[in-house]
């Protein structure tokens, strides 16, 4: 049987960090190892989630974080208005889109996808911690490669990469034709 | 009806060629590309007062377009493998786009409508004086920022496909101009074989080129052949 105080010593850490804390360090200050805190880390999550807290909690890969639950985001904004986070644009979306389902990317390949020039647009997805430098191409000139953030994830409520839609869903709903897809498939091989 | 399309409506070349084949109903892949770069054209010549960043991106896809048809009438049994690849990964950047167009509005249902979270206010990190202070880090942290730096090297090693060559500058434009120069102040004239050195390589041969054009344009020496395909003669302009 788990230590129950453990499990509220977590939820003290999350609260004093506020922002997002690997589990490790977590297992760290409660003295347990991983797959316990783990554990009494989803316990926690449960319990708030049954009680409908005004909190949850909320994964992206091995980081956790306690934030304000998204169904009340409207009474927070009205709040604290200054909080609002602006609407994306149709161009940072399609950015966005592409650099989440082709990451690691190059500036290069995201601008010949969308046929259009797209630095602008990245450096403000870069300063939204939306998505983020994760390393050069060795090629000449050795261009930014760019992925997307544990915010990204946040924001779209997935844990993980893992849990994003497949890419062949939206083959799906962009209602290709027959001769269309056939013509993908072909090019892959 | 009548309306007008902006190019406000368009986020792009990639789009507006979408919005061209949806009104024809047709398939993609049946596209016929003189056709819609006739189309494509007449469409961005009403545009004329666009912003000149957005218009270059649709006058590369126009020129794109211009490519691939002229490429399409003209018989050039060589080139004709190329030209199908110009050809398919049109289709195929155009058929991607679709889908990333269908996928970016799932992602902004997301993001911008129902996944609004909020944390705690960021607290502004004390400056540290990066001198030779100690510097105090648990084993922890210091393990998760190695397995960081870690995870970046190999992001980059597989991207390290094969070693890439830079070539050597061997010969500069600005070398070959001194020299040029400095074997006019004792010759009458030079010939244009008189500038390299015994067997030379195409670098060097088209940089001593470079080199006499500039000094022609910057009027300081005068060029003279006789006949086609002769020795061309470089004379200093007298001043």
């Amino acid at each position: 049987m788990l230590d129950y105080n453990k499990k509220y010593a977590i939820e003290a850490i999350l609260f004093v960090a506020g922002e997002e804390i690997h589990l490790k360090k977590i297992a760290q200050g409660v003295n347990l190892s991983v797959e316990d805190a783990k554990k009494l880390i989803n316990e926690l999550s449960e319990e708030y989630d049954e009680s409908k807290r005004g909190y949850e909690i909320l994964r992206a890969n091995d980081y956790y974080q306690l934030a304000s639950r998204k169904w009340y985001a409207d009474i927070i904004v009205e709040v604290f208005e200054n909080k609002r986070r602006g609407v994306l644009s149709q161009s940072a979306l399609e950015i966005l889109s592409i650099v989440a389902y082709r990451q690691p990317i190059t500036r290069v390949l995201i601008d010949e996808y969308r046929g259009v020039n797209s630095s602008g647009t990245i450096q403000r997805l870069v300063d939204q911690n939306l998505i983020e430098v994760v390393g050069r191409l060795e090629v000449p000139g050795r261009p930014n490669l760019y992925g997307t953030t544990n915010q990204f994830l946040k924001s779209l409520g997935i844990p993980s990469l893992d849990e994003l839609p497949s890419f062949d869903l939206f083959k799906e709903t962009a209602d290709l034709t027959d001769e269309e897809k056939e013509f993908l498939n072909q090019k892959k091989e | 009806m009548d309306y007008k399309l902006r190019v406000e409506d368009f986020e792009g070349p990639l789009d507006l060629l979408l919005f061209l084949i949806s009104e024809k109903k047709i398939n993609i892949i049946e596209v016929s590309i003189s056709e819609i770069t006739e189309q494509y054209i007449n469409h961005i010549k009403k545009w004329q007062s666009m912003d000149l960043e957005i218009a270059s991106d649709f006058i590369v896809m126009a020129s794109r377009l211009l490519e691939m048809k002229s490429k399409l009438i003209l018989p050039i049994d060589s080139d004709e493998e190329n030209q199908e690849d110009l050809h398919k990964k049109f289709l195929s950047n155009l058929i991607y786009y679709k889908i990333f167009k269908v996928c970016s509005v799932y992602i902004g249902e997301k993001v911008n409508h129902l996944n609004n979270f909020y944390k705690d206010p960021e607290y502004i990190p004390e400056i540290m004086d990066a001198g030779d202070e100690e510097v105090y880090i648990n084993s922890i942290e210091l393990e998760l920022k190695f397995l960081r730096l870690l995870k970046l090297r190999e992001l980059e090693d597989k991207h390290w496909s094969k070693p890439i060559e830079v070539p050597l500058e061997r010969f500069s434009v600005q070398e070959k101009i001194d020299y040029i120069s400095k074997k006019l102040e004792n010759q009458k004239y030079l010939r244009f074989s008189e500038l390299f050195t015994d067997k030379p390589c195409q670098e060097e041969v088209v940089t001593s080129l470079l080199a006499l054009l500039e000094l022609y344009k910057v009027n300081e020496i005068i060029i003279n052949q006789e006949n086609n395909f002769g020795e061309i003669q470089v004379f200093k302009k007298d001043i």
